[in-house]
């Protein structure tokens, strides 16, 4: 039985209960006569009861997004033996371009800095959106009022000791942000990979986390998000070209 | 560990809290890494398995609580123990004996047939993973019930083309999932619990 566009929008309108009830009617006939049909629509339906399960595919990606976090983690503890090596380089860096030699370390530090730039150049903190009639909870609005106010040490004690942000996607744009203000972009990446695709902030979340790579200088992540961006193609899509171009240039 | 520090682990889990999932990950990942790597599986089946059992967990204290007979850590293992054998079985890699798990993981025979007819969820949330962020987010807001028109303004697409993209990707997904090995052994439709 061949797969169409059609045959997929009349499984899930009855699925769904939209037919008309003629239709309805004529297609189960048609289901009990052919065993194929039947079939199909019957994992059309497991599908369906599976990913309807918003909590569990909530969780499921979040764990994914720690595997990530973790092995990440990792690797950077692995590369961490030659920060020592890394420190003493950017030394000699600096007595070889007397005498002319190790250009290729002067290279290396000067790529650092282009990331930097580039993400002081980009970044923008988010900002404080207007208290809605949800936020009337005081607990949110000082912790609006702290990060309106640059006093992002509390907004992150405030959000990473209770479990707002769980129920307020939004709220992980603020801690991220906060994260970023005090110079620790590892957790703000964590925040905003965290946000799933289905919550209205997933694109900026996501032009958030390549930044964040950027300042952690990962530039290829970063490149990955923006890629991604793009595909999304939002309302960051230009912004993200831009700093694709940059970055690869 | 306390009966405390479990049962405030096991809400963590339930309430997706952050620090105790990642804490939760750490502590017990090497183990279940070594196991599984030792008998006959690879990388990606550690994070299958190891997820896999987290989300029975999830699902468990959703509906209805966990007894713990022993240790969290000792059910947790059993859990993930009985679905790597679970997968051994059904691909028939290796000669199963009751050795591939410790007496005192020994789980409930009600709980090896969740397990069981967990798979197929399992199978499905693997496969959507692996798809590309449109799709999943196109898919997402259409297995909660979005119309095309609500999804194609959140996508930012026109309604017809999200109408033509839903079908690729859903149609991608299906087949991801019929072309797995797992999925011919499990034999659709399912059995429900």
């Amino acid at each position: 039985m061949k797969r169409t566009q059609q045959l997929f929008d009349k499984i899930e309108a009855y699925l769904a209960r939209t037919l008309p009830l003629e239709e309805r009617e004529a297609f189960e006939k048609e289901m009990d006569e052919n065993p194929e049909l039947q079939l199909e629509v019957e994992k059309h339906r497991e599908l369906h009861a599976v990913f309807a399960d918003e909590d569990t595919m909530a969780f499921k990606q979040q764990l994914i997004e720690i595997s990530r976090s973790i092995r990440e983690e990792e690797e950077a503890a692995a590369a961490s033996t030659s920060k020592t090596t890394s420190r003493f380089l950017k030394i000699a860096a600096s007595i070889a371009l007397i005498i002319g030699i190790g250009s290729a370390i002067w290279y290396t530090y000067t790529i650092q800095d282009q990331n930097n730039d580039l993400y002081a150049a980009y970044y923008s903190r988010y900002p404080v959106e207007d208290v809605t009639r949800g936020d009337k909870d005081n607990v949110l609005k000082n912790i609006l009022k702290d990060y309106a106010s640059g006093a992002y040490k509390n907004v992150i004690d405030s959000l990473e000791n209770s479990n707002l942000k769980e129920s307020n996607q939004r709220l992980k744009i603020y801690l991220g942000n906060s994260y970023l203000q005090t110079e620790n972009p590892k957790d703000a990446i964590t925040q905003f990979a965290s946000i799933t695709p289905s919550s209205r902030y997933y694109e900026i979340a996501q032009w958030y986390l390549s930044l964040a790579h950027l300042k952690k200088n990962q530039p290829k992540q970063s490149i990955k998000t923006l890629k991604n961006i793009i595909e999304f193609n939002g309302s960051y899509k230009r912004k993200a070209e831009r700093l694709l171009q940059e970055l690869s240039e | 560990m306390s009966t405390t520090e479990e049962r405030q682990i096991l809400e963590g889990i339930l309430n997706g809290d952050e620090k105790i999932l990642k804490a939760f990950y750490r502590d017990n990942m090497p183990y279940i890494k070594k196991y599984i790597l030792k008998n006959a599986g690879n990388h990606e089946d550690v994070e299958d398995v190891f997820q896999d059992a987290m989300v029975f967990i999830y699902q468990k204290m959703k509906t209805d609580s966990i007894h713990l007979e022993s240790s969290l850590r000792t059910y947790f293992y059993g859990v993930c123990k009985n679905i790597w054998r679970n997968r051994l079985r059904r691909n028939k890699k290796m000669v199963i004996t009751d050795d591939l798990i410790d007496e005192k993981e020994h789980t409930e025979n009600s709980i090896v047939d969740e397990i069981i007819n967990k798979e197929q969820e399992y199978l499905y949330r693997k496969h959507f993973s692996k798809l590309g962020t449109t799709c999943q987010q196109l898919l997402t807001l259409l297995f909660k019930g979005k119309s095309m028109r609500e999804i194609s303004k959140v996508i930012g697409y026109s309604e017809g083309y999200t109408r033509k993209k839903k079908f690729g990707c859903k149609q991608h997904l299906i087949e991801m999932i019929e072309q797995d090995p797992a999925y011919q052994e499990l034999k659709l439709p399912a059995k429900k619990n």
